[in-house]
């Protein structure tokens, strides 16, 4: 793997480097800045050693330094373009407030466009290392639904290898127990860990540095780590050594493999021979058709034919399986997806790893588009109204027998020199703001990615489709300007430039509008989701994970013993918690089996986890531990699952029965509880049904505490953990807190969408601000006169600003319509949402209005204050 | 003076390079210079000065050892040609002189 040492210098100024220096000296150069930074690291750090060599890097370009490249050199010394660049070079110097501008937002643009290209290729990029991934497909099963389980029942896979000739081999993989954990030298560290059968490696393409792929997971007990795993807990070679898992399995290193790439979508640290997991489990390959918990992969033969296979295999659960399919009322079918579909074209879960949304990649890269396209805008509109003030040029040159596309090529000169010198500063800026944008998108881009072929193509078409985009039309409607009225400086002020500029504006408030609502909308989801009375109390709940723990009496004597520290005012003891849901798509039936299963959602409890949760009893009791029968046969229910049991109220499912092949849940309903979120509100409230069965299936332990009195509250629980559980390591959270981070996506969706809002706002501001400033300086005479008879400094402003107010309340309310379509579509995706607020149209339009309005009088005040004496006589 | 001339910091970088003797290469060069100087001087600088030298006539160079530190690349030694020595030389006299001049004035006020 080529990810760089932590004491080189990051590979992509290096190759910058090679790119800029004469060859002649490169090694010398190259040598020298290598010696300095490895001095420089010693000295200051990695840090800062970096930043000094990406200045020098780039102090490196001067004249007697650079690359001498011949046909450059012929092009450029060209007389025709040499002086071309020079005028380009003066005009850029000449309008130093314009090229700024322009600078800025075109730098801005590029940097978002930049970001978005690095994204985008990265999810692109998803798997593509694996030699076979065109032969290797991911099997799923699908249900009548249209629901798609993205693992299957355990024969499935077996009968595909053993009776279809066109199966080159399969998989199985099974994520560990949360409780496998590192055991090293008695302290725990958890990392990912997956079970995978033996072909895992000959299928998929990880590197081995130690061990042979071919045999690395066939014996129990082996397992296959990853280069970093090596590092943290091996000196030198970790092939044949063991490696403590749990708190006493000795696993044999059978292999080591380069660390998993980014752009993997099965991750893992640590792979664990499956015939470990046959032999703990004593699990066959041939049995357990209700058993949905093996994760497979399949590889085809070279030239068979996948829809052939698909189509014979597809009915595998019905031939094998179809009475106990009819019996329970269900369909299940076997489906292959191709491996470079999975990542972004599918939209299951994907438990080995990140899952890819082509409506992200998509909507990433229309912003991006976005972004340039404004800033593409401002370069034009700020040309095209200077273009009066340059008509002499180009009269002078037209007279001295200058063509048109001469002069189209001197202008295109201009904005190409424009772009390029934007684009430096981008490679700047995105040093220095990749961290920050790598933490907003959470992703691990670097700027090596950037000197790859494919990617500075693009990056150099990026540039040239800009450079035309933006500067084809100034440099076309200077040139055709006729010679005698260029002279004459007599152009028509209402010529087609004016209207362009105007729909321009519109469209770029339209845009900036519609950025603004969409980030309104999300924050007001993501606002209303938190808010919302949830059913149960979230605040003040203290969970301790107990994953690790044995199953035994102590279980209940720490949930007793807790009730004696002074900040706990009650504990509970069960497997499920808000956030953290039960044993769910359980079935089970009123009565007795039928056809008609309800998908429920088991959880065990204890008499406790009620109060402890404030949940609100509608009709029957709670469980009482004085009652035995009761709590061996007693189920309490919530209310959605009274009424998909086919019960009329919750008092007329008080006493009813609950039966489940799985016998989860099993009993008759004694309480019925009101509907309270045990999901983020994405989510709709599923069927529940809670046994009192927390010694069996428990794990988390909630309590309650008094807010007042927090002091010795988790000292006190740590010291009867320690004196129960001194092996096991103390792990606890905060139950709002592991609530709230259902929310992670969309809160990420909306700092995403608040940047590139602002980022897109900024554009616009940038162009409106140079345009005022272009038209306030030409207006000053106009101004002078004005004020000489009588005019206020706000009657000049205002005079400035009512053309504009309107072009941005027209981008307003165009944008209206389309937000309120899309916005409708995505909050669909809510099961509890927000209604779109009328008032986010009036933000939308105060936020872009002060700030037009701020950024025009900034600019115009100082015009309109001038002493008219002045204005009259400038120029 | 002849017609070449050299500016003041590469009239620095020069006299360093002959400072170093054998040492002369970029990174030294730069330590000694910074050292002196009491400044931070980019490599770029440092490079543009001794190839700018070079092409005039002023220094000679030839590669010298590869280390690991420099990740296997050969260092560039310079050494000053008798040219410079010889400009050098004259530069000092002229200086001196002037500066001789410059105290007996001042000597005499």
């Amino acid at each position: 793997m080529n990810t760089p040492q932590p004491h080189d210098p990051p590979k992509w100024m290096i190759k910058l480097m090679r790119l800029i220096v004469n060859s002649d000296y490169l090694e010398e150069i190259e040598g020298d800045m290598e010696e300095i930074f490895i001095d420089n690291v010693e000295a200051f750090g990695v840090r800062r050693a970096r930043n000094v060599y990406f200045r020098d890097v780039l102090k490196l370009i001067r004249p007697s330094l650079l690359r001498k490249l011949k046909l450059f050199q012929k092009l450029i010394l060209t007389t025709m373009l040499k002086n071309n660049l020079k005028v380009a070079f003066r005009n850029i110097l000449k309008h130093k407030t314009n090229s700024v501008i322009n600078l800025v937002g075109l730098s801005i643009g590029l940097t978002i466009g930049a970001i978005a290209l690095l994204y985008v290729t990265e999810e692109f990029s998803f798997d593509d290392f694996h030699e076979n991934r065109d032969r290797i497909y991911k099997i799923v099963t699908e249900s009548d639904d249209g629901g798609i389980l993205e693992t299957n029942a355990w024969p499935v896979a077996y009968k595909l290898k053993t009776e279809y000739p066109e199966v080159e081999s399969v998989i199985y993989t099974r994520k560990a127990h949360p409780s496998f954990k590192v055991n090293d030298q008695g302290n725990k560290y958890g990392h990912n860990i997956h079970f995978a059968s033996e072909d895992f490696f000959t299928m998929f393409s990880f590197p081995f540095l130690e061990g042979d792929p071919e045999t690395a997971l066939t014996a129990p007990n082996t397992i296959v780590i990853t280069e970093a795993m090596k590092n943290r807990y091996f000196d030198g070679e970790a092939l044949g050594k063991t490696l403590t898992i749990r708190d006493s399995i000795k696993f044999q290193v059978s292999g080591v493999v380069e660390n998993v790439p980014s752009n993997s979508q099965i991750k893992f640290d640590v792979l664990i021979s499956f015939a470990t997991f046959i032999d703990m489990t004593g699990f066959q390959y041939t049995e357990g058709w209700g058993n949905f918990n093996v994760r497979n992969y399949l590889m085809l033969k070279e030239g068979a034919n996948v829809t052939a296979l698909g189509e014979k295999a597809a009915n595998m659960y019905w031939d094998n399986d179809g009475e106990w399919m009819e019996e329970m009322g269900v369909d299940f079918q076997v489906t292959l997806v191709p491996m470079k579909e999975v990542y972004l074209q599918s939209e299951m879960y994907n438990g080995f790893g990140p899952e890819g949304s082509l409506q992200n990649v998509k909507t990433i890269s229309l912003v991006a588009l976005f972004a340039l396209l404004l800033a593409s805008i401002n370069y034009i509109n700020l040309n095209t109204a200077r273009a009066a003030n340059r008509s002499k040029e180009v009269g002078v040159r037209k007279v001295n027998g200058s063509s048109k596309s001469m002069l189209i090529i001197q202008f295109l000169t201009e904005s190409f020199l424009l772009t390029l010198l934007a684009s430096l500063l981008t490679i700047v800026i995105l040093n220095y703001s990749l961290p920050f944008f790598n933490q907003l998108m959470d992703k691990e881009f670097a700027l090596s990615s950037y000197v790859d072929g494919r990617l500075i193509g693009s990056l150099i078409v990026l540039v040239t489709a800009i450079s035309l985009l933006s500067g084809y039309y100034p440099a076309w409607m200077m040139a055709r300007m006729k010679p005698v009225q260029a002279l004459k400086s007599r152009l028509n002020k209402s010529a087609g430039g004016l209207t362009l500029r105007k729909s321009l504006i519109i469209f770029q408030f339209f845009i900036s509008s519609i950025m603004v609502l969409a980030t309104l909308i999300v924050l007001n989801q993501i606002d209303f989701m938190k808010n919302q009375h949830l059913g149960f109390e979230k605040e003040q709940v203290l969970i301790v994970d107990g994953v690790n723990l044995p199953n035994d009496v102590r279980r209940k004597t720490f949930r007793n013993l807790l009730s004696q520290i002074p900040a706990v005012k009650l504990a509970s003891h069960s497997n499920a918690l808000p956030a953290h849901p039960g044993w769910q798509g359980q079935w089970a039936y009123p009565g007795q089996v039928n056809d008609k299963p309800v998908d429920t959602e088991y959880l065990a409890i204890d008499e406790n986890y009620v109060d402890v949760l404030g949940l609100e009893l509608l009709a029957g009791r709670n469980f009482d531990p004085e009652m035995k029968s009761e709590l061996s046969e007693g189920l309490l229910i919530n209310e959605t699952c009274v009424y998909a049991m086919g019960w009329e109220s919750p008092e007329d499912a008080i006493g009813k029965r609950i039966v489940s092949p799985s016998q989860s849940p099993q009993g008759t309903v004694i309480g019925v509880l009101k509907d309270y979120h045990g999901l983020g509100l994405q989510n709709d409230i599923w069927p529940k049904a809670m046994d009192y069965a927390s010694d069996r299936h428990g794990r988390y332990y909630a309590i309650k505490f008094d807010a007042v009195n927090t002091g010795k509250l988790l000292s006190g629980i740590e010291e009867i953990w320690n004196e129960l559980y001194s092996n096991y390591s103390f792990e606890y959270f905060f139950l709002d807190e592991a609530f709230d981070r259902q929310y992670k996506q969309e809160d990420q969706l909306a700092s995403v969408l608040t940047v590139f809002a602002m980022v897109i706002l900024i554009i616009s501001g940038i162009g409106l601000f140079g345009l005022i400033a272009f038209i306030a300086s030409s207006r000053t005479k106009e101004v002078g006169i004005r004020k000489a008879l009588g005019a206020t400094v706000f009657q000049i402003i205002y005079l400035f600003a009512k053309e504009f107010i309107t072009l941005i309340l027209i981008g307003n309310v165009l944008a209206i319509p389309l937000i309120l379509y899309f916005g409708k579509g995505w909050l669909e995706s809510f099961a509890y949402r927000t209604e779109i607020d009328p008032f986010i149209f009036l933000y939308c339009i105060g936020i872009t209005m002060v700030l037009s309005l701020l950024l025009i009088s900034l600019k115009t005040m100082k015009t309109a204050k001038m002493n008219p004496v002045h204005s009259l006589r400038y120029e | 003076m002849k017609k070449t001339k050299l500016g003041e910091f590469e009239e620095f970088v020069l006299l360093t390079v002959v400072l170093l003797k054998e040492d002369a290469y970029g990174v030294e060069i730069k330590k000694e210079l910074e050292a002196r100087l009491k400044q931070t001087l980019s490599v770029g600088s440092i490079q543009s000065a001794l190839k700018r030298m070079e092409e005039k006539g002023f220094l000679e160079s030839q590669f010298g050892e590869a280390t690991k530190k420099r990740g296997g690349k050969r260092k560039r030694i310079y050494s000053a040609t008798p040219q410079a020595h010889q400009v050098l030389n004259e530069m000092r006299e002229i200086r001196e002189s002037m500066w001789t001049s410059i105290s007996i004035a001042g000597a005499n006020q």
